[in-house]
């Protein structure tokens, strides 16, 4: 692993976290109302992976 | 209020801290570690990062694995904008602070959102970092690895429960860990990716009545 490596993974995922929250402009509220349905189907969803993680196949 | 919320998360994050830092040894020394873990703040990305150079993968697949890994941040970021009331620079500040769990915590409190966001991301933050040190430093904690990756689902599934309060929201929620599992078994390969697509999927259907 090295330097440039880590910079780069760095800028990825910063990017990432930024992008939504700093250059997305307020939603319309339609897509508020759907935004707002996702957290817990996704944490519903997190919490399956998780429980299953051990017998999903590995790659 | 925060801080109490944050703290099982923040144990088990460092706990996997420690395993990393252990386990990317045959890929890096000790600094190079300790600093992945410092500018990165990702378990799924540095753990998947560690497999992949340890399989002999180049550079390349390392960041392309990592940008499909980040694609989750964009639905994490998204859901929370709108709650996020503070000006684009504090934004940005915020969005460091970004993980699957702070996110979580943050979109389930009653607390203010960027307060959340911050207090809970600093002290998972902290957790990795410090977990990573005593991993590079020679702690093994691999024997807690079962234990507290039964923590996660516990975890995840109290954080569904609090952001679930209808009839409606509960059959979205189970839909969602149904879909999340059929997907993962069919298409293992993009796990990660997974309970971000079957949220939005069954998040697409307005409500009734």
């Amino acid at each position: 692993m090295t330097i440039w490596l880590i910079v780069g993974l760095a800028l990825l995922t910063y990017a990432s976290r930024a992008l939504a929250l700093v250059f997305l402009p307020k939603p319309s509220p339609p897509v508020e109302a759907m935004l707002r349905r996702v957290p817990g189907p996704l944490f519903a969803g997190f919490a399956a992976i998780s429980l299953a993680q051990q017998h999903l196949p590995q790659h | 209020m925060v801080l109490g919320a944050t703290s099982p998360f923040a144990a088990a994050i460092g706990v996997f801290g420690t395993i990393y830092g252990a386990g990317a040894s045959p890929v890096a020394d000790p600094a190079t570690i300790v600093l992945s873990s410092l500018v990165v703040f990702s378990g799924a990305v540095q753990f998947a990062a560690v497999g992949l150079l340890l399989t002999g993968a180049g550079p390349l697949a390392v960041l392309l694995t990592a940008a499909m890994l980040n694609s989750r941040n964009l639905l994490l970021g998204a859901a929370l904008r709108s709650s996020l009331e503070e000006p684009r620079w504090k934004r940005a500040f915020l969005a460091w602070w970004l993980v699957d769990e702070t996110a979580g915590l943050t979109l389930a409190s009653p607390a203010p959102p960027g307060r959340t966001l911050l207090i809970s991301g600093a002290f998972c933050y902290a957790a990795w970092v410090i977990g990573t040190a005593f991993g590079v430093l020679g702690a093994s904690l691999a024997s807690l690895e079962e234990l507290v990756a039964a923590v996660f689902p516990v975890l995840f599934v109290g954080l569904a429960a609090q952001s679930t309060r209808t009839r409606d929201a509960v059959l979205r929620v189970a839909a969602a860990a149904v879909v999340s599992l059929l997907l993962a078994f069919a298409v293992p390969e993009i796990r990660s990716v997974i309970p971000a697509i079957a949220a939005v999927a069954v998040a697409m259907p307005g409500e009734k009545g």
